[in-house]
């Protein structure tokens, strides 16, 4: 069976023909960050706007790289939830009229459960039960997974995601948008102990991240939010080290913690923050061939 | 991800009607 994927949940327009689940044939990225770097995050509005600009292109260089055409296709999945509710519109619009008219049965996919099974893609050969961890821009959650479709959450940030405290972080510090890969590339070779921020760690399997957030941001700039950066560069490079330091050791210390709790024997880690150097370090760290892998 | 995991509630049934709905919640903002 052939899928048209699309997706359009936040800021980037995306298309995919997969086969069978696994066989990826094209997938096509047309990401929005320039437009949206100059204020410092993704602005609604402006995104829904350049879906629509981009995601007939977008869909057509997908079908085109897979060498077919809807005929081709047996049906249309697309992200209908969780994100933008303007940007999830545009593709869910597009979909539902693609599938009418080419008389193709369309399936919505939440995207968040996207993220997990995006670790089924790449390792045919991961098993269930396992813990997954979705750590990215909009959402910060822990599942049992007991198969592709079937995830009970465990627990989820009460406040702010990963992603997005490391997006706000970057701000503090002035190093643009987005925040994450600018962070783990002047924390890199720094040592986190020299700035030290508290990490919250919940009895529950819930993170909470803004603590962390307000602690760098009066460490920065002081009571006043208003007054500009005046860090030197050595030091400014200890505090994004410390931050970083305080979220990877939160995600992994609760990973490790519904692994335990749920006799999970491995852990799946999905969402853009999966892609941190230190957090796929320290998991790797914890990791055994005794603990969960 | 999306057409890979639409393929698995595919077969398992799930399939969506043309009333499908788009589904927001709170997500990273500017």
């Amino acid at each position: 069976m052939i899928l048209l994927g699309i997706e359009t949940s936040c800021d980037e327009t995306a298309a995919a023909v997969v086969a069978g689940g696994r066989e990826i044939r094209s997938s096509v990225v047309q990401s929005q960050i320039d437009i949206h770097r100059v204020y410092g995050g993704v602005v609604p509005e402006i995104a829904c706007r350049a879906h629509i600009e981009t995601i007939l292109p977008v869909v057509e260089k997908a079908l085109a790289e897979a060498g077919t055409g809807l005929e081709g296709i047996d049906a249309v999945a697309v992200t209908n939830a969780p994100g933008l509710v303007g940007a999830l519109l545009v593709g869910v619009s597009f979909a539902k009229s693609l599938a009418l008219a080419a008389g193709k049965p369309i399936v919505g996919v939440d995207h968040v459960q996207g993220h997990i099974y995006a670790g089924r893609l790449a390792f045919a050969e991961l098993a269930y039960p396992c813990v997954s961890l979705v750590v990215s821009g909009g959402h910060t959650s822990l599942y049992l997974s007991r198969s592709e479709i079937d995830h009970e959450l465990l627990g989820s940030t009460t406040d702010d995601a990963a992603g997005e405290a490391f997006d706000k972080v970057a701000k503090i510090l002035d190093l643009g948008f987005p925040g994450g890969p600018a962070i783990d590339r002047l924390a890199k070779g720094r040592d986190p102990g020299r700035v030290v921020f508290k990490r919250t760690i919940p009895d529950s399997l819930d993170f909470s991240f803004s603590g962390i957030k307000t602690s760098v941001l009066y460490r920065v700039r002081g009571q006043d939010a208003r007054k500009p950066m005046s860090l030197g560069a050595e030091e400014r490079a200890d505090v994004a080290a410390g931050f970083q330091e305080a979220v990877v050791d939160v995600l992994v210390e609760q990973a490790m913690k519904a692994c335990a709790r749920t006799g999970a024997p491995r852990i799946s880690v999905g969402g853009g923050v999966a892609c941190n150097s230190r957090l796929r370090e320290k998991m790797k760290d914890r990791a055994s061939p005794t603990t969960p892998r | 991800m999306i057409a890979g995991l639409g393929f698995h509630l595919l077969r398992a049934g799930r399939v969506s009607d043309l009333w499908l709905d788009a589904v927001p919640t709170k997500s990273r903002r500017a």
